[in-house]
């Protein structure tokens, strides 16, 4: 009987030990923040910050490539409200040059700054809720470290050769110590994406000037002289020009990767010569 | 009774009108409210058609919709606010002033700031072919004064304006630290000291430069290399051509690309090295072979084009086909472009529309060789061969079906033309790009084709006028085989079919033409005897009133010029109705049987000539009048 008891008693205090292991482990963070020097909460935030820096950089990237393929296949277009479409093998694609009712011929390709805003009323619509929803709220750092996003704006720039994202979302981090609260503000660093937007364009940009003109025509004779022309703008670039009747024309721009890591391109647009 | 019917009768037309007026008039109001030029969308887009909901800024209804009257949507160049950007043609104003552009009335070229050039900056610290602004908008940014602004206007050619950028004034600019820069001088700044170099001398030979050799290899950056590999130094400095170091000057491999051959290109894995601009072509294509008649002649391509020409690489009837006696589905003419070693493939459509002709060097000059030449199918008229508007084409029909006649006084020719007109290889090739199918040759009593006898005795030939090059998809023409200008009897033939598009063949239904014939013989004899009732009335008369005596004369109708017309009138003529009745009886009778029938019949009057396999069939088409 005495036995009995001595086993409950020893039972009862290996689960009291459990639990207090346990609980020490769970609310290890917030008891060694007590304790935590400010040096050493600073040494927590440093390192933290370039993880959530690299974070932020992927997720804006993830969904900023996403957009920018999607457009490429828009003719340059996010949006494409009131814009013509052409159906071609299952597909709908930008008419970029038309005539009108005066007979006299439209350039629908965006200029630069248009595209630029077409990413602005992506990020409006669907880019900015799928950045936060990649970085899953900062729910991964908050564990360690309190994170306070400040006002997120994004420009992209866009070169020859890379589309540039300029990233101005300061992001507040801060750790307890023993002492005080420990903050940092983190500043983003620019996204380059190996996008050959703006050579792209330029030889769309070369085929809708010439289809704009009066008389010109991008095809035969024309397309083999741009080649002569413009070695260093269709060097990286393949092009196809698939004709739906006389005066419908689908062009296909895609781009040739040389560089570690980059992925082909795609740039697609339509034109009515009728 | 009556009287109140008729007002119900009248008031309920008047309340359909109304209704009916509303409900058109509802119609177009909302037609209307669906649709119109939108100013902006809101959403990036100025100058749309679109819809009042789909629209922020200002909203401009009314046919024809698409803006082009809209003083805000005209048309003229746009100079886009950021100076590192293009202007463009053809934009509407409200587009560009949305992106903070300014409009300018005008062409492109015309404006100063938009003038297209070879841009040389420093004397060739960079040479692009940009517009003006461009070029102005660069040289600022990289630093220099607009002074050391060169500006070939006119010059678009990239590889020319980069040897124009090409300068000999290169050396290296010494910083403290061992840090070089191999440029051009006026690169050299900030406390940067420039040694001339030449004649194959490097940084590396500059004793300060810290920096190790031949550390690398990539395309040349200095305007003018950029299509050659060269060697980089540690500090990225660009040295000379490379070549293998491990085998003796000139003998190994070089990285002189000799552009146009090849030029500089890397690749995705880091690799640099020279890339053939030249492609390989090698597969089998479709010709046409413009003989009599036209065929396909297959041709073997194994050729290597040079970057920027062209060759056509055609598809007109089924792979093998040369008598084109296969149907054509999805076959297109395609021209291969050769660019930078990239075959880029500019398909002509299916509906074949555009044709790919090789350039013709005796008429387009000895460089058109190399290129391919588009040209339009001109099929559209080849089926109005032998057609005729005289008379609105009422008597079309009965002049093509006398024309085949040869034993008439006149022939059948000149009924053809009285009636209308008929079709001849002649006037068939002169419609386009069509072809004569002659079935039967007409023939000429009396006479050379073409001379006066012919014309007045002949006969006219029977055939089709067809396209030489087969149109394809929604162009094809089926129906019309076995129709066109001569339609009584043309025969819808398996050439005559595929040549009007991507058509199946069915044998063409034998017994309609047999219908008109057994029908047009009659016909003729009596048209015959018709005709000459304006004769005999005319000279029988004259020749009694000379010969009395003569028995014929005795009776009165061979004496009077009207009791003449009347009595053979009377006799002849008042069958030609019944038989042009009859006729149209005929062709009503055999389409209201159905094609189920017709095709019953069909197959047993086959049978009953050519015995169980029925003779010749073709393709899986509905038959009708030969294509489908």
């Amino acid at each position: 009987m005495q036995k009995r008891g001595q086993v409950t008693t020893f039972v009862i205090i290996a689960i009291i030990v459990v639990a207090v292991v346990l609980l020490g482990v769970f609310l290890w963070p917030q008891i060694s923040e007590r304790f935590m020097s400010e040096e050493r909460a600073s040494e927590v935030l440093a390192s933290k910050s370039d993880s959530l820096r690299d974070a932020v950089e992927d997720c804006v990237k993830l969904v900023s490539e996403d957009f920018f393929h999607d457009m490429g296949l828009q003719g340059g277009y996010y949006d494409t409200t009131g814009l013509d479409n052409l159906y071609y093998a299952d597909n709908f694609f930008t008419v970029v040059m038309f005539k009108n009712s005066n007979n006299k011929r439209v350039n629908k390709l965006p200029l630069l700054g248009q595209m630029a805003y077409q990413y602005q009323l992506f990020l409006d619509t669907e880019g900015n809720a799928a950045i936060d929803r990649c970085l899953n709220d900062f729910s991964s750092f908050e564990k360690t470290i309190d994170v306070t996003p400040g006002v997120r704006t994004i420009t992209p720039i866009v070169y020859y050769d890379a589309v540039i994202l300029d990233v101005d979302w300061p992001i507040s981090v801060s750790k307890q110590s023993a002492k005080k609260k420990v903050t940092q503000t983190i500043n983003q660093k620019s996204i380059i994406l190996m996008i050959p937007l703006g050579n792209m364009w330029n030889v769309a940009n070369m085929i809708v000037d010439c289809e704009v003109k009066p008389g010109c025509k991008y095809e035969a004779v024309i397309w083999d002289e741009m080649i002569w022309d413009y070695p260093f703008d269709m060097q990286y670039i393949s092009k196809e020009a698939r004709r739906v009747n006389k005066d419908q024309i689908v062009f296909f721009l895609e781009s040739v990767p040389y560089r570690p890591g980059e992925e082909s391109f795609k740039f697609n647009f339509a034109i009515d010569r009728s | 009774m009556r009287k109140t019917k008729n007002k119900a009768f009248v008031i309920f037309i008047v309340l359909l009108i109304i209704t009916l007026s509303f409900s058109v008039l509802s119609f177009s109001v909302e037609a209307q409210e669906q649709e119109g030029c939108c100013l902006d969308t809101g959403t990036g887009q100025q100058c749309v058609r679109t819809s009042r909901e789909e629209c922020e800024g200002r909203f401009y209804t009314g046919p024809p919709y698409d803006c082009a009257n809209i003083p805000e949507c005209q048309l003229g160049t746009c100079i886009p606010k950021n100076k590192a950007e293009a202007c463009v043609r053809g934009k509407t104003e409200a587009e560009c002033r949305a992106v903070g552009g300014v409009p300018a009335a005008g062409e492109l070229e015309e404006i100063e700031q938009c003038v297209p050039g070879c841009c040389v900056i420093a004397g060739g610290v960079k040479a692009e072919v940009l517009q003006h602004r461009q070029c102005e908008n660069m040289t600022q940014r990289l630093g220099w004064d607009l002074d050391q602004m060169e500006f070939f206007e006119g010059v678009t050619n990239q590889k020319e304006c980069k040897d124009m950028g090409a300068k000999s004034d290169l050396g290296c600019c010494v910083y403290t630290g061992g840090d070089c820069s191999y440029n051009v001088r006026e690169e050299c700044t900030e406390g940067g000291n420039f040694i001339p170099l030449s004649g194959g001398l490097y940084c590396r030979d500059v004793q300060e430069c810290a920096l190790e050799t031949h550390a690398y290899t990539g395309c040349g950056v200095l305007p003018g290399t950029e299509t050659n590999i060269h060697w980089f130094d540690s500090q990225g400095n660009q040295e000379e051509i490379w070549n293998d170091d491990a085998q003796p000057q000139g003998a190994g491999p070089t990285g002189d690309c000799q552009y146009p051959l090849a030029m500089c290109e890397n690749d995705i894995n880091g690799n640099v090295y020279c890339r053939s601009t030249s492609c390989k072509v090698s597969g089998t294509a479709q010709e046409m072979n413009l003989k009599n008649p036209p065929a396909v002649k297959l041709v073997d391509i194994d050729t290597t084009l040079i970057s920027g020409t062209s060759i056509c690489y055609n598809f007109f009837t089924h792979y093998g086909d040369s008598r084109m006696l296969e149907r054509s589905t999805g076959l297109q003419n395609q021209i291969l472009h050769c660019s930078l070693g990239k075959i880029e493939i500019e398909t002509l459509g299916e509906s074949r529309d555009s044709l790919c002709v090789p350039a013709d060097p005796e008429t387009q000059g000895v460089g058109a060789a190399f290129h391919a030449n588009i040209k339009t199918n001109m099929w559209q008229n080849c089926s109005q061969c032998g057609e005729s508007s005289t008379l609105g084409g009422i008597l079309d029909g009965a002049g093509d079906l006398l024309g085949p006649n040869w034993f008439g006084i006149p022939g059948g020719r000149t009924w053809a033309k009285i009636f209308g007109d008929f079709c001849t290889k002649e006037k068939c090739e002169a419609l386009g790009d069509c072809y004569y199918h002659q079935d039967l040759t007409g023939f000429d009593f009396g006479g050379e084709p073409g001379s006066t006898a012919s014309e007045l005795f002949g006969a006219t030939p029977v055939g089709s006028c067809d396209p030489i090059y087969p149109p394809g998809g929604e162009n094809s023409a089926c129906a019309e085989c076995g129709a066109g200008g001569d339609e009584v009897w043309n025969l819808c033939t398996r050439a005559e079919c595929y040549s009007k598009g991507d058509c199946s063949f069915t044998e063409a239904d034998p017994f309609r033409k047999a219908g008109t014939f057994a029908w047009f013989w009659p016909g003729l004899a009596l048209a015959e005897r018709v005709g000459q009732i304006i004769p005999e009335c005319i000279l029988t008369p004259l020749y009694c009133a000379s010969n009395p005596e003569d028995l014929a004369c005795l009776h009165e109708s061979n004496n009077n010029v009207l009791k003449c017309f009347a009595d053979r009138g009377k006799t002849y003529a008042v069958w030609a109705p019944a038989w042009l009745i009859s006729g149209q009886l005929l062709q009503e009778g055999w389409n209201l049987i159905g094609s189920e029938v017709q095709s019953t019949l069909l197959q047993k009057g086959k049978e009953a000539i050519f015995g169980n396999n029925g003779g010749e069939s073709g393709g899986n088409g509905n038959g009708g009048n030969g294509g489908d």
